[in-house]
C-alpha cells in the first residue's frame, strides 16, 4: 500500500505537477485547493504526508498547518510547506507553525520527492 | 443616534465578537465611503466571522476607493490580510485592474506575483499586454504565473508569447502548455500536440492533460490536427 498524499495549492498546474512527481515516486496522491477544503479532506482520510502552498484563499498553508498539528492524528504527520516566499523569515513562520520542510517553489521533482522520502522513510511502502 | 455610521464603526472596536461582526455588515448597507478605512481595518480582526462580514461589506461598498485602501495590505506580513486583499481585489473585478497592472512593475517580486495572482482571477484582457511583458521576467515563478494568467485570461493573442516562453524553464513551460489548453485554437492546440512527446517529462504530462481538458470541439479540432501531423 502506497503512502497518502495530499497536495495543497490554489493554481491547478501546481497541483497537477506536484502530483505528477509524487506519483511517479510512488505515493497516492489527492489534493485540495485551499487550507479549508484540505482540512475537510484530511477529516475523511488519513495522509501520510501534506503538501502544501501558503498564500491560498480562505485559510493559507501556515494557518492550515496549525490546524493540522491541532487535530487528533496529525499531530506528527509530516508536512511540506511548498512556498514561491524565500526569505529566512518566511521558512521561521512555517516551522513556528508547524511545518518539518520549507521548499522554495518551484519545487524539483528530485528535491520534492527526496523530501517526501526523508520523512516517510518509516512509513514507506510503496516507493 | 445608536446606530450612526459613527457609532458603528466604534462597534468595530467593542470587545464582544458579535457586536463587531453586526456593525461590518451595517457598515456595509450604509455603502457610506468613509466607512471603508474601519472596514479594511477589521479585515485583521482575529474572529473569522468578523473577517468574513468586513470583507462582504467591502465587496458591497466596492469602488475606487476600496481598491485604494486595500491596496497597501499587499505588502502586509499579515498573510491571511494579504490573502482577504486578493480575494476583495478580485472581486471588485475591473475596478481593480487600473490599479493592479502597474504593480506588475514593482521592485517587490512578492508583491508582482500576487498582483498577477490577482489579475488571473479577474480574467480581464485589459490587463493582458502587461502580463504578457512578465512571461519575460528572470524569476520562474513569476514569468510561470503570467503564463498560468493569459490562461485564465484566455485571450487568443497570447498564444503567440506563449509559444515563445516554450523555449524557458520546465516550470515555466508547463505553465505556458496548460494555458495554451485553455486558450485552445488550431496553432495552440498544434504547438501541445507537438510537447506530447517532449523530453521534458512534466511538460509533455501537461500538454497531454491539456489536450485530455480543450474543449469538446477543440478536440474534434485536435485530432484533425494530428491527423495532419501523422500524415
Amino acid at each position: 500500500m502506497s503512502a497518502k498524499v495530499l497536495i495543497v495549492d490554489d493554481s491547478k498546474v501546481v497541483r497537477d505537477l506536484h502530483g505528477f512527481m509524487l506519483e511517479r515516486g510512488g505515493y497516492e496522491v489527492q489534493d485540495a485547493i485551499n487550507g479549508s477544503e484540505a482540512l475537510e479532506k484530511a477529516m475523511t482520510t488519513q495522509f501520510d504526508l501534506i503538501v502544501t502552498d501558503v498564500n491560498m484563499p480562505q485559510m493559507d498553508g501556515y494557518e492550515l498547518t496549525r490546524r493540522l498539528r491541532a487535530t487528533a492524528g496529525y499531530e506528527n504527520t509530516p508536512i511540506i510547506i511548498v512556498s514561491t516566499e524565500s526569505e529566512a523569515r518566511d521558512k521561521t513562520r512555517g516551522f513556528e507553525a508547524g511545518a518539518n520542510v520549507y521548499v522554495v517553489k518551484p519545487a524539483r521533482p528530485n528535491n520534492l520527492v527526496a523530501n517526501a522520502k526523508m520523512l516517510l522513510g518509516a512509513i514507506s511502502v510503496g516507493t | 443616534m445608536l446606530n450612526s455610521k459613527e457609532n458603528l464603526i466604534l462597534q468595530l472596536g467593542s470587545a464582544d465578537e458579535t457586536t463587531r461582526r453586526f456593525a461590518a455588515e451595517d457598515l456595509g448597507d450604509c455603502g457610506d465611503e468613509t466607512a471603508v478605512e474601519p472596514l479594511v481595518g477589521a479585515l485583521s480582526d482575529p474572529s473569522p466571522a468578523v473577517r468574513e462580514a468586513a470583507l462582504d461589506a467591502l465587496t458591497r461598498i466596492g469602488g475606487e476607493a476600496v481598491v485604494l485602501a486595500v491596496l497597501p495590505a499587499l505588502r502586509s506580513e499579515n498573510v491571511p490580510l494579504r490573502n482577504v486583499a486578493c480575494c476583495l481585489l478580485g472581486q471588485l473585478g475591473q475596478t481593480a485592474v487600473a490599479h493592479l497592472s502597474p504593480l506588475l512593475a514593482d521592485g517587490d517580486k512578492d508583491v508582482r506575483l500576487l498582483a498577477i495572482d490577482t489579475l488571473a482571477n479577474i480574467g480581464s484582457c485589459s490587463a493582458e499586454a502587461a502580463i504578457i511583458r512578465a512571461l519575460n521576467e528572470t524569476d520562474v515563478n513569476i514569468a510561470a504565473a503570467a503564463a498560468a494568467a493569459l490562461g485564465e485570461i484566455g485571450a487568443q493573442s497570447a498564444v503567440g508569447p506563449l509559444i515563445a516562453t516554450l523555449k524557458s524553464d520546465g516550470w515555466v513551460r508547463c505553465a505556458a502548455a496548460k494555458s495554451l489548453g485553455q486558450i485552445g485554437g488550431p496553432e495552440a492546440l498544434r504547438t501541445l500536440a507537438g510537447l506530447v512527446e517532449d523530453q521534458d517529462p512534466m511538460v509533455a504530462y501537461i500538454a497531454e492533460k491539456a489536450l485530455a481538458e480543450a474543449s469538446d470541439e477543440d478536440n474534434v479540432r485536435y485530432g484533425t490536427l494530428l491527423e495532419g501531423t501523422r500524415s
